[in-house]
């Protein structure tokens, strides 16, 4: 019950924050930010609450419920549920079937990574269906200063995690 | 959960959700929107209040200079304004009138992952609806696109999603304005043969049905001829986002 009331604040800062601050015309991607912290406590859990194998059912309806707030956001339900899904169950098989050590740097980099493809499966999903106008290029440095935009809070927020 | 049953659940949410982004594309369904301007409003009428005391004396000495000089060019402008009425009342010309609905505060950059759009403090409480014009002082700023009962979201002129016909004042040649995502937006749709100079003033035509005519909308900043069947314009509009603080909606023709 605390866990879901910590969970649930912490999804209206986010959504809160990622509504009211934009830098140039660039709105901030934090929702991915909300998967990622996500699966590395549910994956990573401290020592006392370690189970052997998690279910990834939890994980999926969390991605789910995200994108659907992001969509509610927008207005336009779907999108986000789809980039949010698969960019999530990406990041749950990754940390399941690669072993590595968690450094500072390989964080960044999925932070990144993830981010940028969460971006673009949202993107081609609106531009497809809604025809919007938008140059490719820009959509890949726009994707990319959103991954780099994300990677200090998420440095921060999981730090010394996993 | 097996493997197997996660992946089945992942497409059908996937599906599900195509089939609903399918039928919102051709807008037989469509979904509220949340928005946070009801709860950050306080926050930002305070930081628009400070702001605005600030500037408060100089804008009233501005102000002063401005109506000494509009007094002095109101009689003139009262007897061409009769003499035009005399004129169109020969020509059988009907004048259309540009119907203010309401003039709105902007509260905030729009937060659209694709649209440059801006909020602004009247919603269709005040009698705003989806579609409407928005222009400034300086000319048009751009269409609301979303409202609810407090707020409006207001698509910008220099998004690439937003066009507007437009004519050339001093050639009446008509073509097409559309914003770039950049401060700047182009002139499509003018004939290579076409008389477009660098400095050319262009408004609303009226043709497209939502804007009416006479709203001024840019300046021609660049021409070029290249090969094809139309020029490259490039046009600057006479309303900048980024210094956009008052607005009005006039009403559309639709």
């Amino acid at each position: 019950m605390k866990s879901i009331l910590k969970w649930s604040i912490f999804i209206f800062f986010t959504f809160f924050v990622e509504q009211i601050f934009i830098i140039d015309g660039i709105n901030f991607n934090f929702s991915f930010l909300l998967i990622y912290l996500f699966v590395i406590h549910y994956f990573f859990p401290d020592i006392e609450q370690k189970k052997i194998a998690p279910s990834e059912f939890l994980p999926i309806l969390f991605f789910i419920t995200i994108g659907l707030i992001e969509d509610l956001f927008q207005g336009v339900i779907g999108p986000a549920i789809i980039s949010k899904t698969l960019t999530g169950y990406l990041l749950i098989l990754l940390i399941k079937q690669l072993f590595f050590h968690w450094t500072e740097l390989f964080k960044a980099i999925i932070i990144c990574i993830f981010t940028i493809i969460d971006e673009i499966i949202y993107s081609f999903i609106m531009i497809y269906f809604f025809n919007i106008n938008i140059g490719y290029f820009m959509l890949l440095k726009v994707s990319f200063i959103k991954g780099l935009l994300n990677i200090p809070f998420g440095l921060i927020l999981s730090w010394r995690k996993p | 959960m097996t493997k197997k049953t996660t992946i089945l659940i992942i497409a059908v949410i996937c599906l599900a959700s195509f089939f609903l982004i399918s039928y919102q594309a051709k807008g037989l369904i469509s979904f509220a929107k949340i928005d946070f301007s009801n709860l950050i409003s306080p926050f930002q009428y305070l930081k628009n209040f400070f702001s605005e005391v600030l500037d408060l004396k100089e804008e009233n000495k501005k102000l002063k200079e401005q109506l000494y000089q509009m007094i002095l060019q109101q009689k003139s402008y009262y007897e061409l304004i009769e003499e035009n009425k005399r004129l169109k009342g020969l020509l059988n010309l009907k004048e259309k009138k540009k119907e203010v609905i309401t003039i709105a505060k902007v509260t905030r950059t729009g937060s659209n992952k694709f649209l440059k759009t801006f909020w602004i403090d009247k919603g269709y409480d005040q009698g705003i609806k989806a579609g409407m014009p928005v222009i400034t002082l300086n000319g048009l700023a751009g269409k609301i696109i979303f409202t609810s009962s407090n707020f409006s979201e207001v698509l910008s002129l220099t998004d690439p999603n937003f066009s507007v016909s437009v004519r050339v004042e001093r050639t009446r040649v008509e073509g097409v304005v559309s914003g770039t995502g950049t401060n700047l937006c182009v002139l499509k749709y003018i004939p290579l043969e076409e008389d477009i100079v660098v400095g050319d003033i262009l408004i609303t035509s009226g043709t497209d049905g939502i804007f009416p005519e006479g709203i001024k909308v840019g300046v021609i900043r660049k021409v070029e001829r290249k090969k094809g069947f139309f020029q490259n314009i490039e046009v600057i509009p006479y309303q900048s986002d980024s210094k956009i603080e008052d607005v009005a909606i006039i009403k559309s023709l639709i």
